[in-house]
């Protein structure tokens, strides 16, 4: 198993798809990062100006949590786009990772070897985990550190949330993964672009819903939440990153990007479920699989 | 015996794969399996290596059942379409396969550079597989089959990208592997290779096997034997009379089917005591070619 997820990881790091993700990873930081600036800007000045303005403490305290908020909204809106960005990745980049192997013939070869179909599938997913997980890892603290240095937004829980993060790519890697071992490429890159569409509008809907007591949305959301869990783990790193005293009025600040509705972490442990028995799901699939 | 099939089939939905295949491989034997395009082959050996899982039938390979993970360590396989990574080296792509057979680490590079040595790519063991030629890729391919030192072979068309001196090259390693007691299980088109270094053979049509055995057995098949005689008292359809018919030719070269065996010395005697001058009597074999045609067209209507 090691053997192939070390050929796995060698093999994901030379594709095209990953140095499209590394050019559009840069090019986003950079818009970022220059986005931040100004905005970082201009919420200073105008807290500058209210300040000046020699209103008493209640406002002053008021323009803070503003200022604070203001900063928290930069922070999620840098991880929601890296979220998408790493979902991309983990689902582009392993479409076919069964498929066209089966597809060209070179696991043909691989079949006659002395190992279980399971370990095929456990080391294919062993390499593509480790490079997501790398990967989503530096894109989250190139994030973090973008804000900290530009904005001077400091977070805690640092290695909790790089966990959750990176568990985003890995539920779409096992359900690719999955998707992979039953349908041809093209088929299984059509069915599992669409569930990251279903997932982010979801999560927007329910965010959405709560916004505007709407049980309809808020279920809706749910529904898609157990469908595909990757939003509600983005709506647990945006709760922690959001968890600032203040009361509704905060989280309804950030609009679709935070966590009105936050999940429990019952959906956290629902999601690694997910993921292993996906894992699992792929593995039974293949090995009942006749390889044509 | 290193294979044995009883009533091995394979049916997609209503479409016949193998039916019904009982084949036996003793050790030390190059087996040869033949058949024409969709007849089933490649389906059999798929199931044999554990590609596709057969509908019903038995089958052992190295007296372990069918999909016996650790006998797949006395195993190689080259598959048809060989296709392996070609962003990795030869020797590359051999280790890998050497860790995928459990090879001991420390005996990979010298295996390597054995099988290396066989397939004669030594020199271009470093280079990107991409930049191979198809002959090259298939004999990397044939290393990687090799990497393990199998008890058994499974080679799928493995001669079908080389030039003469490839394929020579690789009758010599696979009977090389004979003289050591490995088995070799060759699927090809290649008649005349075959006829070179099969032990035994079995030709399938239709997904059924409607020939089988040593090939010297198949190959004897009918007696016929080519008669250069003059000046015979009589014709030759006379000498012949009681010992066989004659088949083609005419006046003093014909070809004779004969009864049996034995009846060659009776019709030479013949000839001497009609008066005539043999000047050549010898016994026509059969090829490869012509057993193979006469199996699968008998009963094409």
């Amino acid at each position: 198993m090691l053997t192939i997820a070390r050929l796995t990881f060698k093999e994901a790091l030379r594709k095209k798809i990953l140095v499209a993700a590394i050019i559009l990873s840069v090019l986003f930081l950079t818009v970022y990062g220059v986005g931040l600036h100004y905005a970082t800007n201009a919420i200073e000045q105008e807290n500058a100006q209210s300040a000046g303005r020699g209103m008493d403490d209640g406002p002053i305290a008021g323009a803070d949590m503003m200022v604070e908020s203001s900063k928290k909204l930069l922070v999620l809106l840098g991880l929601y786009f890296s979220s998408s960005i790493v979902s991309l990745l983990a689902i582009l980049s392993s479409v076919g990772v069964v498929s066209s192997e089966i597809e060209n013939g070179i696991i043909h070869a691989m079949m006659a070897k002395p190992i279980r179909r399971r370990d095929i599938i456990l080391g294919k997913f062993g390499g593509y985990a480790a490079m997501l997980s790398v990967y989503s890892a530096l894109l989250f603290l190139s994030v973090l550190l973008l804000n900290y240095f530009i904005a001077g937004a400091a977070l805690g829980n640092v290695p909790l949330l790089i966990a959750l993060f990176i568990i985003q790519p890995l539920v779409f890697l096992a359900v690719t993964l999955a998707g992979s071992t039953a349908f041809s490429t093209l088929a299984n890159g059509i069915a599992a672009f669409t569930l990251y569409i279903a997932s982010a509008v979801g999560g927007m809907l329910e965010q959405i819903g709560a916004m505007l007591n709407n049980d309809m949305l808020v279920n809706t959301g749910i529904v898609t939440s157990l469908l595909m869990p990757v939003d509600s783990i983005y709506r647990m790193i945006a709760s922690l990153v959001t968890n600032v005293p203040g009361g509704s009025i905060n989280a309804m600040f950030f609009g679709p990007f935070g966590a009105i509705s936050a999940p429990s972490t019952a959906m956290v442990v629902y999601a690694i479920l997910y993921l292993a028995g996906f894992v699992g799901l792929a593995s039974f699939l293949f090995s009942r699989r006749d390889i044509g | 015996m290193v294979i044995e099939t009883h009533d091995l089939t394979k049916v997609y939905g209503e479409k016949i794969g193998c039916e019904k295949i009982c084949l036996s491989v003793g050790e030390g034997q190059i087996f040869g399996f033949l058949g024409p395009n969709g007849a089933g082959k490649s389906t059999f050996v798929k199931m044999l290596v554990g590609l596709i899982k057969p509908t019903s039938g038995t089958a052992k390979l190295l007296g372990a059942p069918l999909g016996d993970v650790a006998a797949r360590r006395r195993l190689g396989f080259l598959p048809e379409n060989f296709r392996y990574q070609d962003w990795l080296s030869g020797r590359e792509l051999l280790y890998y396969h050497a860790a995928l057979a459990f090879i001991p680490r420390h005996e990979r590079v010298s295996r390597i550079d054995e099988v290396l040595r066989m397939v004669k790519l030594s020199a271009a063991a470093d280079g990107k597989i991409k930049t191979y030629s198809k002959g090259m890729q298939q004999r990397i391919g044939i290393a990687a089959a090799l990497i393990s030192d199998p008890d058994l072979l499974f080679l799928d068309e493995p001669t079908s990208a080389l030039d003469p001196i490839g394929r020579l090259e690789v009758r010599e390693i696979i009977t090389s592997l004979r003289d050591r007691g490995k088995a070799v299980f060759l699927n090809s088109h290649l008649l005349s290779e075959l006829e070179m270094i099969c032990d035994s053979v079995a030709i399938i049509k239709g997904g059924r096997v409607v020939e089988e055995g040593t090939l010297t057995e198949l190959l004897k098949g009918r007696v016929e034997v080519e008669v250069t005689a003059s000046q015979l008292n009589g014709s030759m359809e006379r000498v012949v009379e009681g010992l066989g018919r004659v088949l083609s030719g005419a006046d003093t070269s014909v070809l004779v089917e004969l009864d049996n065996e034995d009846m060659i010395p009776v019709l030479a005697a013949r000839i001497i005591e009609a008066g005539g001058k043999l000047y050549n009597l010898s016994r026509k074999k059969r090829t490869l070619e012509e057993l193979f045609l006469g199996a699968v067209k008998g009963g094409e209507a």
